[in-house]
């Protein structure tokens, strides 16, 4: 039996995405039709684009960030009766197709979150340096959050309704994946990695993450361990 | 005589902003009087630091007092730095349920 995609809500962060957005939604679309796209106050027609693609369309009034973007969306997908919810990339470098295989290994598995693998799938047009950062923080966060996972910064994940409403996300901006990550540990959650392709274009890898950002995420991970 | 004066009244404004944070006292609030009530007490008495300093291994009484005034500048920044994650937090829940209050059907 094919798997339900009704009920399945893919939540899009966005900022500054308006060359790109209106493709990714379109495509999503193909398999999924509900797609909420969270418009982190870009100064372009990020927002404007994603509605015409045929997107639910959630505008922040300030930047807040990717992780709060991603909040908004758990809220209004929770809302909208969603039983499955996937975190998408905005910058055109997941497939959809991959969202099929999680949903059907999720609902195969029992298990609460499916994340997904490059390591485990494929990368198209990763450079060297790219490589050797991601497999530098996924050692670090294996470390710390006492997870085994083979790729840890990987925005295309597939949460049940009710991993989503426990996991409430506190951390704003990058730092949102390591936060994920702590909190199924934190909760009990259980959870399978999936193989999934990543595909690096010149437009994703001028959007991706930086070696700076990651003192950045290490900053914010560490302030939010002294606050209450 | 003229620069204790000065230091001690900037001192008493410090005393008065302390007290004036908060009706009940905070472990901060008490460790912020102790440190400002020392200074009192350094101002008054300078030699003081000399004393201490070499007790604790530093060459002049200044020098002690700088290299402290560096530890608590940190202290307060990193403290500050908390409070704004706060204001931040509340921020987002705030412009959270604006957003979620004007969504947007696909037409």
């Amino acid at each position: 039996m094919p798997a339900d995609t009704n009920n399945l809500w893919v939540v899009i962060p966005a900022y500054n995405e308006g060359k790109m957005i209106a493709r990714v939604v379109e495509d999503v679309r193909r398999l999924f039709p509900n797609v909420v796209v969270i418009d982190d106050a870009s100064a372009d027609q990020t927002a404007d684009a994603a509605k015409r693609a045929g997107a639910h369309v959630l505008r922040h009034p300030i930047n807040l960030g990717q992780g709060a973007a991603l909040q908004t969306g758990f809220e209004y997908a929770l809302k909208a009766g969603a039983t499955y919810i996937a975190t998408f990339d905005a910058d055109g470098q997941h497939h959809i197709e991959d969202v099929i295989l999680m949903q059907d290994r999720l609902t195969e598995s029992g298990a609460d979150l499916a994340l997904g693998s490059r390591f485990l799938g494929n990368t198209v047009g990763m450079t060297e340096g790219r490589r050797l950062l991601l497999r530098a923080a996924t050692l670090f966060t294996n470390i710390t959050t006492g997870l085994s996972l083979s790729d840890c910064h990987n925005g295309l994940r597939l949460l049940t309704a009710r991993a989503a409403s426990i996991l409430t996300l506190r951390q704003n901006r990058m730092a949102h994946a390591s936060e994920i990550l702590a909190g199924i540990r934190k909760h009990r959650l259980t959870f399978i990695e999936v193989p999934v392709t990543i595909s690096y274009t010149e437009y994703s890898r001028q959007k991706g993450q930086t070696f700076i950002d990651t003192f950045v995420i290490c900053r914010d991970l560490i302030a939010a361990k002294m606050l209450p | 005589m003229i620069i204790q004066i000065i230091l001690s009244v900037g001192l008493s404004v410090c005393v008065f902003y302390v007290v004036s944070l908060r009706r009940s006292f905070s472990a901060a609030q008490i460790g912020l009087l102790a440190v400002i009530m020392s200074g009192y007490v350094f101002v008054w008495f300078p030699n003081l630091t000399n004393t201490i300093a070499s007790l604790v291994g530093v060459g002049r009484g200044a020098d002690l007092v700088t290299y402290v005034w560096i530890v608590l500048n940190l202290a307060f920044i990193l403290r500050l730095h908390l409070k704004l994650r706060e204001q931040a937090e509340t921020l987002t829940r705030l412009a959270r349920q604006i957003t979620l209050a004007h969504s947007e059907k696909p037409d």
